[in-house]
């Protein structure tokens, strides 16, 4: 059951068929970290955001969202 | 498929930098050392929808309960952390999954406090009471409203006693931990007058203060001063009971 003040058609609204298609998200274990990631073209992941309540991850610089990881992941 | 590293990796790192900034508006932060002995604390930040049961489609932004609660005990059974800052910027979710993180903060057993940034609405309202203290800033806010009924809808009496006693949850538990009465939460709770399109109330800063739902208004400083006083404090009476 939903409590929210966002609408419920707005938050299951589909917008798969429209052309503003949103990047689909992987969760990726990196280095101890737990990071949310999308898939870049040249086969890297793109680093969206940092799941994590240690503060110190956050000052990481190798996992500042934006950096591009390659390599072996997971 | 992942094994390669590309040869120009190197060229790449440095226009990572640029490239942070020009996408995310980040610069490279500032590190500290983790030598000094002040209080070790971690944060959680609480943002978007609560994702519960049901996962939600990639155009909304989630905190999902499976990521919080495994956390929220690893910080429980940490002994090196002293205290947790609980960050709230929702806009409501799932009841189970919000009342679940709730419940987990409430009884962590390790100095909480929480600030409500931006707005803290829906089911946002019991985790910001979760914890032992709790600040909003002074342009939050907060809405209180009733639960809604969405889907398939039975016309039988049953329908409207489930979904008041799914309110009935929140009111309870709200009432509980902070110093609200739950017969005046639900009077803004189903309040007419306030909201153009719904029933309910919006409480900004120093209203949710007045309306005893809230400790105190301000901003990151007093919160983290507040749990360094909070830590102080469980650290002393922890060394009086040896």
């Amino acid at each position: 059951m939903i409590y929210s003040i966002i609408p419920e058609e707005v938050i299951f609204s589909d917008t798969q068929g429209e052309n503003n298609t949103v990047d689909e998200y992987k969760e990726i274990e990196y280095k101890g970290y737990l990071l949310q990631v999308s898939l870049e073209k040249d086969r890297g992941y793109k680093i969206q955001r940092i799941i994590s309540t240690d503060p110190y991850a956050y000052l990481n610089n190798e996992i500042q969202p934006g950096n591009i990881i390659y390599g072996n992941i997971i | 498929m992942r094994n390669e590293m590309t040869p120009n990796a190197l060229e790449k790192k440095k226009s990572e930098t640029t490239e942070a900034i020009k996408e995310f508006g980040q610069m490279p932060l500032p590190q500290e050392s983790k030598s000094s002995n002040k209080p070790k604390i971690h944060c959680l930040t609480i943002i978007g929808q609560i994702e519960g049961h049901i996962a939600l489609p990639p155009q909304n932004k989630t905190t999902k309960y499976e990521h919080v609660i495994p956390q929220l005990v690893a910080i429980r059974d940490n002994d090196e952390i002293d205290g947790v800052l609980i960050i709230l910027n929702t806009v409501g979710g799932d009841v189970e999954a919000g009342l679940a993180i709730a419940e987990m903060i409430a009884s962590l057993g390790k100095p909480t406090v929480s600030l409500v940034l931006g707005g803290g609405h829906s089911i946002g309202v019991p985790l910001a009471v979760s914890a032992n203290y709790s600040f909003i800033a002074s342009s939050a806010t907060m809405t209180i409203h009733p639960v809604r009924m969405s889907g398939t809808v039975i016309g039988v009496p049953q329908t409207f006693e489930y979904f008041d006693k799914m309110q009935e949850r929140i009111v309870e538990f709200v009432a509980r931990n902070s110093n609200i009465s739950q017969q005046r939460f639900k009077e803004l709770m189903l309040d007419t007058g306030k909201l153009a399109k719904d029933v309910g109330t919006i409480v900004i800063g120093e209203e949710a203060v007045r309306e005893k739902l809230i400790d105190e208004v301000g901003g990151l400083n007093e919160a983290l001063n507040k749990l360094y006083e909070l830590i102080d404090k469980s650290k002393k009476s922890k060394e009086e009971k040896k």
